[in-house]
C-alpha cells in the first residue's frame, strides 16, 4: 500500500509541479468530453473533463474526447480524423497561440480509436507514439468498457511527455509494461525485480519453506486483522488438507505476466508441500494499468483438481467481491471454495457429497435421515408454498401406479459439477429409487441452465434418447417461460406415459409439424420428379456447340497477367463469452492450463481484471 | 422439260420399278424377287473418289451458291416444270426442291437427274441403314421413361404416312485458331482483428486455340425445323458412298434450298462456341471467368451430302406430332403431348407418397418406441 501511495504521490507531484511553457488561453466554456455515441456514463465524463484540464494546464495541450456511434462514422464514409478534424474546425478548441490540440476518438461499435494532433501538439508528440497508443489503448475496453481506451489515450501521452520533456525531439517511448526483444522475461524486470527473485531463475533450485507466512501483503490491502484471518484459514486448510495455500497482493507484475509473476512468488519462495509442491496461490495485482487477481495451481493433483470450471466458479466468487473492492471478504470466500475443491473435488459442494476418499454406503432414502423427504426438493423456491402438495400427490400417484421413484429438484448454486454429473450424484448419495435397482427418474432444474432428467433402474430402462428427447422437448419450452409447476406436472404425466407405454407421448405439434415436414419433402420430391421427367418430353434441341465434332485441340500459348488486387473487409462483432463454467457472475476468465514459470516449472492458471 | 432429264430404276428382267431395301442395301424388285448390288456398279470408283476428295478441299465460300440460288428463284418465277414418264407416257409435275417422284400411274420410281447433276449433283449419299417396318420398334423404344405420356397417348395414337426422305446436308470440316481473352479472380480471405480481409487479385486470361473439326452436318432444307434435324445427330459419315440416283429409288429426296451465308454461320456459330469453351477450360484454377471476347479466324470447307431421315406424324385427339427418325441410327425425335392434368396428377401422386410416407414412419417409429 505504501509503495502504491508513492507512486500516486509522484504522480501528483508531476501534474502539479510541470509548468506550461508559454501562458496558452483556452476557450473553457466548451466541453472536453463530447460523447455523441451517449455510451459514457456522468461520472466517467466528468471524470474525463477532470483529466482533460490537468492535461491541458500541464503541458500545454487541449485534450478532447470523443465518443460516435458506428452510423456517424460509416454513415458519412468519414475517418475517425475526419471528425476529430471537423470539430476541430468548427470550434475554439486548442491553445489560442498555437493551436495545440489532441482528440481521442472512440467508436464503440467497431472498437476503433483514433488519436488525432493539432497544431503544436503534432510536434510534441512523436507519430510513432501515436501509433503505439492507437495500438495499445482500444485493449483496455474490454477491462474498463467505453472509458477505458479514452482514459489509456490520455494516461499513454501523459507518460510520454513526461518522459521526454527535456528531449530536442520527440522519441518514440517504449511500453514500460513490454519486455523488450531479445531479453527474456527475468531480464525484464531487472532493476525492479522483488529481493526474493534469484539471479538465475532458469537454475533456480526448489526448496520448502514450510513456516513461511502464508500472507504476503504487499499492496497493503488487508488490515492486520484481515492479514491475521486469513493467515488462520491458510494453515487451518493446509492442516485438512496437506495442500499449501497462499495469498500474495502487489502493486506490479513487473512486466511479467500475472499468472507467470504469481508462479514465480510461489516457486521462489519455497511454497507448496510434497514432491510435487501441491498448492493454490493467489496473486492480487494492484497495478493501476493491470489491475487484477489470478490463480496459479501447482502439482498434478491440485493441476487436476483447478479445471477451467472450477476455476471459473471459484474467480465468479472472487470476482463479486474485487468489484467492490471487499478484498479480504473475497479471499476469506476464495478460501471456502479452495477447502471444498480439495476435499470433494468441486468449489461449491452440497453437504450430502461426501468428501473424497470418504466411505459411503448406498441406501434407499428411507433410510437415510438427511435423504430429502417426499418428492420435490426445491433449493431454488422455483414453487409458491400451495403449489407443492399439487406436484407431490400427482408424483406419488404415479410412483406407486408404477412402481418407481420419483424426485423434482430444483437448484439455484452453481457447482463445479456440470448438471448431469450433479443429477447423477443426487440421484446416487440421496438414496433416491425403489427396490434393488433403485427404479426411479428425477428431475432437476436451473435457473441458467437447461433442466436434466436422470433415471436409474426401471425406468432407466426406458428413458431412451427418443424418450428422452421428447420428454425435454415438453420440458424446456415451459422452464424458458419459468413455468416450473408446469414442466413438474408434465415431467410427472410424461413419466407415467412412459412407464405405460414404453414412450414418451408426442405433442399434437409435433404431428403437425411431421406432417408439415412430409408435405415440403412431398412438393419438393415431386417438383423435381416432374422437371426430370418433363425434360425427357421435349427431345428436339437446337444444338449451339460442334464439341462432338472436334478432332483436334492444341493451346498454342497462354498468358496470365496480374492486373490488380481489391480489398474488402468485413467486421466481426467481438465475442464477449465467459471462457469458465455455464454461469458467471461477471467479467470473464483467463485460463491456461499449462505455461511455465520463470523457472520452468509447470502450472494452471486463471483469473479475472477487476 | 423432256424425258431426259429423268432416270427410272426399272428391273432389267421383267422392267417392274425398283426400289432401294436398306435391310439388304440392294436394288430390288418387288414383282419378279430380281436383286441388284449397288455396290458392284456404283462401288465409289477412283475417280468419284477424286471428286469427293477434291470437294473435300472445296472451299464454301468458292462454291457457286450465288448462281444456284439464282437459277432456283428464277425457276421458280416460271411455271413448274413437266417431265414425261418414260413408262407410261404420263405427264409428271413436281416441286423445284424434289429430287424423286413416284409416277402415280404406273408407280414408276423416277430421279430427276437435273436436280441432281452437274454443280447440283450431292459429293455423296448416307443410304438408309433401317427399314420403314423398324420404325415402329424405335418409336416404342423412344416412348420409354416418358413418364408423362399419358396411357391414352399408346391406346389412340397412330402412326401416319412415313416417309423415307434423303435431307440435303452441308458437311463442313475445317480448322480454328486464334486468341481468346478472359478475365478471372484469385481471392483468399484472412482475419486482421475485428475484421475479415478479403483480397481479390484480377487476371486477364490470354490464350491462343488451334482446333479441327471434322464433318459437322448442317441441314439445308429449309422446310425442315433446324432443331429436328440437330436433335437426329450424329450420322455416321465412315459410310457414305459415292452419288448414285439408285439409292433414292423409292425413297423421297430434296435438293438445299438455304442461303449459303445462313448455313456456313450457322456451322462457324457451333464452332466458334466450342473453341470459346475449350479455351475457357484451360483456365482452371481462377473464379469468375468471364470472356473478354477474342479473334477467331475460321477456315471451314464444305460437302454436299444427301442423308436419311424417316418423317411421320402422329395423331391423337386431333392433333398431329411431327417425329423424325436417323435413318442410319434409328434415332428418333420428336414433341410429345403436354397434358396438363396429367402433369399435375403425376405431380400430387409423388407429393402425396413422400408426404404419406414421412408421416408412416414417424408414426411407426413412435410406436415402436423408437
Amino acid at each position: 500500500m505504501k509503495r502504491f501511495a508513492a507512486l500516486l504521490a509522484a504522480v501528483m507531484m508531476t501534474l502539479s509541479c510541470a509548468a506550461p511553457l508559454l501562458g496558452p488561453a483556452y476557450a473553457d466554456e466548451l466541453p472536453r468530453v463530447i460523447d455523441r455515441a451517449e455510451i459514457l456514463s456522468q461520472a466517467e465524463i466528468e471524470s474525463l473533463e477532470e483529466d482533460s484540464a490537468a492535461f491541458r494546464e500541464t503541458y500545454g495541450i487541449d485534450f478532447v474526447f470523443v465518443t460516435v456511434p458506428s452510423y456517424d462514422y460509416f454513415g458519412y464514409g468519414s475517418e475517425l480524423a475526419d471528425i476529430a478534424e471537423e470539430i476541430y474546425s468548427a470550434e475554439a478548441y486548442g491553445d489560442e497561440t498555437d493551436g495545440s490540440a489532441a482528440f481521442a476518438v472512440w467508436c464503440s461499435d467497431v472498437e476503433e480509436l483514433e488519436l488525432k494532433l493539432f497544431g503544436g501538439a503534432e510536434e510534441k508528440i512523436s507519430d510513432d507514439y501515436v501509433r503505439f497508443v492507437l495500438e495499445r489503448a482500444p485493449g483496455y475496453y474490454d477491462e474498463y468498457g467505453d472509458w477505458g481506451p479514452l482514459y489509456a489515450s490520455i494516461r499513454f501521452c501523459q507518460n510520454y511527455l513526461d518522459d521526454h520533456k527535456d528531449d530536442p525531439a520527440p522519441v518514440p517511448a517504449a511500453d514500460p509494461a513490454e519486455p523488450q526483444q531479445g531479453q527474456s522475461p527475468a531480464a525484464a524486470v531487472t532493476g525492479g525485480k522483488p529481493d526474493w527473485y534469484p539471479e538465475d531463475p532458469a537454475h533456480f533450485q526448489f526448496f520448502s519453506n514450510g513456516n513461511a507466512s502464508r500472507v504476503v501483503d504487499v499492496a497493503d490491502i488487508f488490515s492486520d486483522e484481515e492479514e491475521a484471518k486469513i493467515e488462520a484459514r491458510c494453515w487451518e486448510i493446509i492442516d485438512k488438507t496437506g495442500k499449501d495455500v497462499v495469498v500474495f497482493t502487489d502493486v506490479s507484475s513487473y512486466g511479467l505476466e500475472q499468472n507467470v509473476y504469481c508462479a514465480d512468488f510461489y516457486d521462489f519462495n519455497g511454497y507448496g508441500f510434497g514432491d510435487e509442491r501441491e498448492g493454490l496461490c493467489l496473486l492480487f495485482c494492484m497495478d493501476p494499468d493491470d489491475r487484477g487477481f489470478m490463480t496459479v495451481a501447482t502439482g498434478s493433483q491440485t493441476r487436476a483438481l483447478f479445471t477451467q470450471q472450477n476455476s471459473n466458479l471459484m474467480d465468479d466468487i472472487l470476482y463479486e467481491h474485487a468489484v467492490k473492492a471487499e478484498y479480504a471478504e473475497g479471499v476469506l470466500a476464495w478460501q471456502d471454495t479452495v477447502e471444498t475443491l480439495y476435499t470433494k473435488g468441486t468449489p461449491i459442494a452440497p453437504e450430502w457429497l461426501p468428501e473424497i476418499g470418504e466411505s459411503y454406503t448406498r441406501v434407499h432414502r428411507s433410510e437415510d435421515p438427511n435423504a430429502p423427504l417426499g418428492y420435490v426438493d426445491d433449493q431454488a423456491g422455483f414453487f409458491y408454498p400451495e403449489e407443492i402438495p399439487e406436484i407431490e400427490a400427482a408424483a406419488a400417484q404415479a410412483a406407486d401406479q408404477y412402481g418407481i421413484d420419483i424426485m423434482i429438484h430444483t437448484l439455484r448454486t452453481p457447482t463445479g459439477m456440470d448438471s448431469n454429473e450433479y443429477a447423477e450424484k443426487y440421484y446416487f448419495y440421496n438414496g433416491i429409487g425403489r427396490g434393488n435397482g433403485y427404479d426411479g427418474i428425477l428431475l432437476v432444474m436451473y435457473p441458467y441452465a437447461d433442466s436434466v432428467i436422470y433415471a436409474e433402474g426401471s425406468a432407466g430402462e426406458k428413458l431412451t434418447d427418443v424418450n428422452l428427447g421428447r420428454m425435454a422437448g415438453h420440458i424446456y419450452p415451459l422452464t424458458d417461460e419459468n413455468d416450473y409447476k408446469g414442466a413438474a406436472l408434465t415431467f410427472i404425466e410424461d413419466t407415467a406415459h412412459m412407464m405405460k407405454t414404453g414412450r414418451v407421448a408426442r405433442s399434437l405439434a409435433s404431428w403437425l409439424s411431421t406432417g408439415v415436414l412430409g408435405s415440403v419433402f412431398g412438393t419438393i420430391f415431386g417438383g423435381a420428379s416432374l422437371g426430370t421427367a418433363k425434360r425427357t418430353m421435349k427431345t428436339p434441341r437446337t444444338r449451339t456447340d460442334a464439341s462432338d465434332y472436334v478432332r483436334g485441340f492444341r493451346l498454342t500459348e497462354h498468358n496470365d497477367n496480374y492486373l490488380f488486387t481489391s480489398t474488402s473487409r468485413r467486421y466481426i462483432p467481438p465475442q464477449r463469452t465467459s471462457s469458465g463454467g455455464g454461469h458467471s457472475s461477471g467479467g470473464h476468465s483467463s485460463y491456461s492450463s499449462s505455461f511455465h514459470s520463470s523457472s520452468g516449472a509447470s502450472h494452471s492458471s486463471s483469473g479475472r481484471k477487476f | 422439260m423432256s424425258s431426259n432429264n429423268i432416270q427410272e430404276q426399272k428391273c432389267p428382267a421383267c422392267g417392274a420399278p425398283m426400289r432401294f431395301d436398306a435391310a439388304s442395301g440392294k436394288l430390288v424388285c418387288d414383282w419378279c424377287g430380281t436383286e441388284i448390288d449397288i455396290s458392284q456398279d456404283t462401288q465409289v470408283t477412283e475417280e468419284q473418289q477424286a471428286v469427293l476428295d477434291e470437294k473435300d478441299g472445296e472451299d464454301v465460300s468458292g462454291f457457286d451458291f450465288g448462281a444456284l440460288q439464282h437459277q432456283v428463284f428464277k425457276d421458280d418465277a416460271e411455271q413448274l416444270p413437266i417431265y414425261h414418264c418414260k413408262s407410261c407416257g404420263a405427264e409428271l409435275i413436281s416441286d423445284w426442291e424434289q429430287v424423286t417422284l413416284t409416277c402415280p400411274y404406273c408407280k414408276n420410281n423416277i430421279v430427276l437427274t437435273d436436280r441432281v447433276a452437274g454443280a447440283l449433283r450431292p459429293d455423296g449419299v448416307v443410304p438408309f441403314r433401317i427399314t420403314s417396318d423398324q420404325l415402329p420398334g424405335a418409336v416404342n423404344r423412344f416412348y420409354k421413361g416418358k413418364k408423362l405420356l399419358s396411357k391414352k397417348f399408346f391406346s389412340q395414337a397412330s402412326m401416319g404416312r412415313v416417309t423415307g426422305l434423303y435431307v440435303p446436308f452441308w458437311v463442313f470440316s475445317g480448322k480454328l485458331d486464334g486468341t481468346v481473352d478472359f478475365t478471372g479472380q484469385k481471392s483468399h480471405s484472412y482475419r486482421q482483428g475485428d475484421y475479415e480481409i478479403t483480397e481479390v487479385s484480377h487476371y486477364n486470361l490470354h490464350r491462343m486455340v488451334d482446333l479441327d473439326f471434322a464433318d459437322l452436318p448442317v441441314d439445308a432444307s429449309d422446310k425442315l425445323d433446324d432443331a429436328l434435324m440437330d436433335s437426329l445427330e450424329p450420322f455416321d459419315l465412315t459410310d457414305v458412298k459415292a452419288f448414285d440416283p439408285a439409292y433414292l429409288a423409292g425413297f423421297a429426296a430434296d435438293r438445299f434450298d438455304v442461303p449459303a451465308d445462313d448455313m456456313q454461320r450457322r456451322a462457324e456459330d457451333r464452332m466458334m462456341n466450342t473453341a470459346y469453351e475449350s479455351a475457357r477450360s484451360t483456365c482452371s484454377g481462377y473464379s469468375g471467368v468471364v470472356s473478354k471476347g477474342g479473334h477467331i479466324r475460321a477456315d471451314v470447307k464444305a460437302k454436299y451430302l444427301l442423308l436419311p431421315v424417316y418423317l411421320f406424324e402422329i395423331m391423337q385427339g386431333g392433333r398431329s406430332y411431327s417425329f423424325a427418325v436417323n435413318g442410319q441410327s434409328g434415332k428418333v425425335v420428336g414433341d410429345l403431348p403436354d397434358d396438363k392434368g396429367f402433369k399435375f396428377k403425376y405431380f400430387l401422386v409423388r407429393a402425396a407418397a413422400v408426404a404419406a410416407a414421412t408421416l408412416l414412419i414417424s408414426a411407426a417409429r413412435y410406436f415402436m418406441g423408437a
